[in-house]
C-alpha cells in the first residue's frame, strides 16, 4: 500500500478537513494517523481549529439557521397534528338522514292518527300538520366518493412536500426528516425503459388503489425518501410479526439502521439488547449481526464481533462454503484484550479456525457469510487467510463454464445454488460476485483483475434486470425470468455492483432503474407484496435495503494492502 | 442538566416549541460544526442541523432527564451526518477519533483562552488568506468556486487554505507562550 510522509499527511488532513480528499488519499491517511503521533496531535489541533472556525461561521449565521429549525418544527407540528386529527379524506360527515327519516315517520303517523276521509270539517284541514312533502329542516347530501374529487396534480417526485402523505404514514417515526429544500436524490432515476439512458425520472401517473372497505385512495408518485419512508412505517408496525414469523431480527434491525432510524430509538435499543444477548446459532443471523455491529460502532463490539468471526470460521465447511449453521462452543472463549489508554482505532484480534464445518453447505448461506466475514476484517479481526481462500477456491471451481469463453478471455459465466449443472441465475450470480470481491478484498488482492470477479458481472451485464430473478431458477422446475426470490435478488444485485465498484452494470444504471422499480412495485401500505418463495417482511427489508444503497463500499484497489 | 435547560425541556416536551427553540440554540454552532467535520460540506451541514432538530423535537419525549442533551443531539447530528457524507462522497471518514474527542465537550470551543487566542489570529487574517478563510468557512463557498474567485488554481487554494491553517496553529502558540512564558 502506498505510504504517506508527514508533510503529506499533513496536506492530506488539510484537504479532509476541507471536504475534499480523494478515497484512495483517504485511506493511505488514515493509515498514516493510526501509526503517527505527532500527526495525531496536530490532527487535533486541525480539527479543533476547524470546531472553532466553523462554530465562529455557525454564529454568524445564527437567524439563518434558526429560521431552518423553526420552518422544520413548524412543519412537525402540522404533521402531529395532522396524525392526532382523523383525516378528513376518511372522516365520514356526520348523517342527518336518520333524523329526516325520524321526522318523516313522525308526519306520516300523526297524519294517518289524524286523517279523517269522511269529515269534511274543515277545522281540521287547519290543523298544524306540516306538510310532509317539505324539504324542512336543511338535509345535508350524502358525502360524495373520495373518488369523485379530482386529486391535485401531483407535483414532480423531486419537488414534492416533505410532509408524510398520509397521517399513517405521520405517526410513524419517519426515519429521515425532509430538509426544507427539495429532496436531494442520490442519483438521477431513469425510466422503465431499460437501455442505458441518464433521462431524470419519470412522473408515472397516478395510481388507484384499493384501500380496503370499499373505500378508494389515489397513489401519488413517490420520491425515494418517500418509498423508504412508508416502507419503514409498514416494517415499524409489523415489527412484533416479523419477529414471530421472521426470527430474524438482524434484518430487521440492519434495514433499520440502513434506513436511518437513530441507534437511540427505543425498538433499536430493544432489538440490539435482544440480539446482543443472543445465542450464536445461525449463520444468516451472526452474518447479518456482524454486518449491524461493525456500522454501528465496531470499537465497542469489537469483542461480539470476533465472536461472530469465530462461530463463522468455525462453521465453514469442508468444501470452502457455508451451510446454516451450528453453535460453536469456542465462541465463548474468545478474547479480546482491553484498550491500552492511549491505544487509538481498533485493535487486531486474530481468529483461528478450532473446528470443521460440515462437507458442503449452499451458496446463500454462503454469500452471507462472507459479507459478514467482510464486516468483522473491518473491524479488526484478523481472519485466517486459509478460510478466506478456500472460500475464493470454491466460487472460482464452481462457476459456470457454458460460454466457451476460454481464460484468459472473459465470458458471461455465473452461479447457481451449489456444485452442478444447471444454469447459472440472477440471485446466485450477483451473491457470487459479492462474494469473491470481498474474498480478494479481504486477502488484498484487486479484483478488478479476478477473471472470474469479471465473468459474473458479464453475466449480470448480459442478463441485466432489474424486473426479475433473470434465468432458470433451480428450485422451481429451472423457471425462466421469474419472480422467484425476487427482491432478494435486486439486493444481491446492488452488493455486487456497490462492492465491485460500478454504477454501470451492462451499460445499465443499475442503482435509478432498480429504484425506480422498486418503487413502482411498492404498495400503498409501504410493503413490498412477497417475491415467489420470499416473504412479504423479508422482500420489504431487501427492498428498502436496496433503495438504501445499504452496502457499503470498499476501498480503492490500489489501497488494499496485499496479504503475503 | 442544567436548572433552565431542565425547565425549558420539560416545557418542550409538552409541545412548546419556542421552548425547544430556546434550549436548541446555544448548542446550534456546535452540532453545525460537528455536522460539517463528519460530512464534510458546509450546506449539507445545515440541512443536517435542521434535520437533528427535527428529530430532537419529535423523540424529546425518549430523553429521560439525567441524560445529556447536548450528548444526545451530537448522537442525533452525527447518523444524519454520515448519510449526507454517503450521499456525497463515499470516502471513509478520517479521524473518526479525534473528531469524538474534539467534540466531547458541548460548551464553545472558542471560549477559552486558547480559542479566544485563536479567534484574534483569525481576525489578524489579511488578505488571500483572509479571504480564502472567509469564503470557506463562513459563506460556504465550495473550493473550485473560490479558486475561481480568487483567480487560482483548485490545488493552490488547497495549498493556501492548508497555510493559513499552520499560520493559525502558530499564531496560537506565539500569543500563549507570549502570555505564559514559563
Amino acid at each position: 500500500m502506498r505510504k504517506f510522509s508527514c508533510d503529506e499527511a499533513r496536506a492530506g488532513l488539510s484537504d479532509a478537513l476541507a471536504g475534499v480528499i480523494g478515497r484512495p488519499e483517504a485511506n493511505v491517511l488514515e493509515a498514516h494517523l493510526l501509526e503517527c503521533d505527532p500527526c495525531r496531535s496536530l490532527a487535533e489541533l486541525f480539527f479543533w481549529q476547524d470546531r472553532v472556525l466553523n462554530e465562529l461561521a455557525a454564529q454568524a449565521r445564527m437567524e439563518t439557521l434558526m429560521a431552518r429549525v423553526r420552518e422544520s418544527l413548524t412543519r412537525t407540528n402540522q404533521v402531529a397534528v395532522a396524525a392526532e386529527e382523523p383525516s378528513t379524506r376518511f372522516r365520514r360527515r356526520p348523517s342527518y338522514g336518520w333524523l329526516v327519516a325520524a321526522a318523516g315517520f313522525v308526519l306520516v303517523l300523526a297524519g294517518v292518527l289524524l286523517w279523517k276521509p269522511a269529515s269534511k270539517d274543515n277545522s281540521l284541514t287547519k290543523a298544524p300538520v306540516p306538510d310532509v312533502r317539505e324539504p324542512a329542516p336543511e338535509i345535508p347530501q350524502p358525502e360524495p366518493q373520495d373518488t369523485v374529487q379530482s386529486p391535485p396534480e401531483p407535483p414532480p417526485p423531486e419537488l414534492l412536500p416533505p410532509v408524510p402523505p398520509s397521517p399513517a404514514v405521520a405517526e410513524s417515526n419517519s426515519p429521515k426528516p425532509v430538509p426544507a429544500t427539495p429532496v436531494r436524490q442520490p442519483e438521477p432515476v431513469t425510466t422503465k425503459n431499460e437501455t442505458p439512458t441518464s433521462a431524470p425520472i419519470q412522473t408515472p401517473p397516478p395510481v388507484r388503489a384499493s384501500a380496503g372497505a370499499g373505500a378508494e385512495v389515489v397513489a401519488k408518485p413517490k420520491t425515494l425518501d418517500e418509498a423508504v419512508r412508508s416502507g419503514m412505517a409498514y416494517l415499524r408496525a409489523k415489527a412484533s410479526v416479523f419477529a414471530r414469523e421472521s426470527k430474524n431480527d438482524e434484518l430487521l434491525l440492519w434495514t433499520y439502521l440502513q434506513a436511518g432510524v437513530q441507534e437511540s430509538d427505543p425498538e433499536v435499543q430493544a432489538a440490539l439488547k435482544l440480539i446482543l444477548e443472543k445465542k450464536l446459532e445461525k449463520t444468516y443471523n451472526v452474518a447479518l449481526m456482524a454486518m449491524l455491529l461493525e456500522d454501528l460502532d465496531r470499537v465497542k463490539y469489537q469483542k461480539r464481533l470476533a465472536q461472530c468471526a469465530q462461530f463463522l470460521v468455525d462453521n465453514q465447511c469442508a468444501n470452502g462454503q457455508w451451510h446454516y449453521g451450528d453453535p460453536s462452543i469456542f465462541v465463548e472463549s474468545v478474547v479480546v484484550p482491553p484498550l491500552p489508554p492511549k491505544f487509538k482505532g481498533v485493535r487486531k484480534v486474530p481468529v483461528t479456525k478450532k473446528r470443521d464445518g460440515p462437507a458442503t453447505g449452499d451458496n446463500s448461506n454462503t454469500m452471507y457469510a462472507l459479507l459478514g466475514l467482510r464486516a468483522c476484517n473491518d473491524a479488526g479481526i484478523v481472519l485466517p487467510a486459509a478460510s478466506i481462500e478456500l472460500a475464493a477456491k470454491w466460487w472460482r471451481e464452481t462457476q459456470s463454464k457454458g460460454s466457451g469463453v476460454k481464460a484468459p478471455a472473459v465470458g458471461a459465466e455465473g452461479w447457481c445454488y451449489s456444485r452442478h449443472d444447471h444454469k447459472p441465475y440472477g440471485s446466485m450470480t450477483a451473491g457470487g460476485v459479492g462474494s469473491l470481491v470481498i474474498c480478494d478484498y479481504i486477502l488484498g488482492r484487486d479484483w478488478k483483475k479476478d477473471r472470474e470477479v469479471a465473468c459474473g458481472m458479464e453475466w449480470l451485464g448480459k442478463n441485466f434486470s432489474v424486473t426479475v430473478n433473470p434465468g432458470p431458477y433451480e428450485h422451481a422446475n429451472m423457471e425462466e425470468n421469474s419472480q422467484h426470490q425476487y427482491y432478494y435478488y435486486m439486493y444481491g444485485l446492488e452488493r455486487a455492483a456497490i462492492l465491485y465498484g460500478t454504477e454501470q452494470v451492462g451499460g445499465f444504471a443499475w442503482y435509478p432503474k432498480s429504484c425506480q422499480a422498486l418503487i413502482d412495485a411498492q404498495r400503498p401500505d409501504g410493503s413490498w407484496k412477497a417475491a415467489q418463495g420470499g416473504s412479504e417482511l423479508n422482500d420489504t427489508c431487501f427492498a428498502v435495503l436496496t433503495l438504501r444503497k445499504a452496502t457499503r463500499a470498499l476501498p480503492d484497489v490500489a489501497t488494499v494492502t496485499p496479504k503475503k | 442538566m442544567p436548572d433552565t435547560e431542565s425547565r425549558l425541556l420539560h416545557a418542550a416536551q409538552g409541545g412548546d416549541a419556542k421552548a425547544f427553540e430556546k434550549v436548541l440554540r446555544p448548542h446550534l454552532a456546535m452540532l453545525f460544526a460537528y455536522s460539517k467535520a463528519i460530512c464534510g460540506d458546509f450546506h449539507a451541514a445545515e440541512d443536517v442541523v435542521q434535520e437533528t432538530a427535527q428529530i430532537a423535537y419529535r423523540k424529546l419525549n425518549f430523553l429521560i432527564p439525567e441524560a445529556d442533551f447536548a450528548g444526545w443531539l451530537k448522537a442525533i447530528a452525527r447518523r444524519q451526518a454520515l448519510a449526507a457524507r454517503r450521499s456525497l462522497t463515499k470516502t471513509n471518514l478520517v479521524a473518526d477519533d479525534v473528531i469524538e474527542r474534539v467534540y466531547q465537550d458541548p460548551a464553545p470551543a472558542a471560549s477559552g483562552r486558547r480559542g479566544e487566542a485563536l479567534t484574534e489570529c483569525i481576525d489578524s487574517l489579511e488578505g488571500r488568506a483572509a479571504v480564502a478563510v472567509k469564503g470557506h468557512y463562513f459563506d460556504g463557498v465550495k473550493l473550485g468556486e473560490l479558486a475561481d474567485r480568487m483567480g487560482m488554481s483548485p490545488v493552490a487554494i488547497r495549498q493556501l487554505l492548508h497555510r493559513v491553517r499552520v499560520l493559525l496553529l502558530e499564531c496560537v502558540r506565539r500569543r500563549l507562550s507570549a502570555e505564559n512564558p514559563t
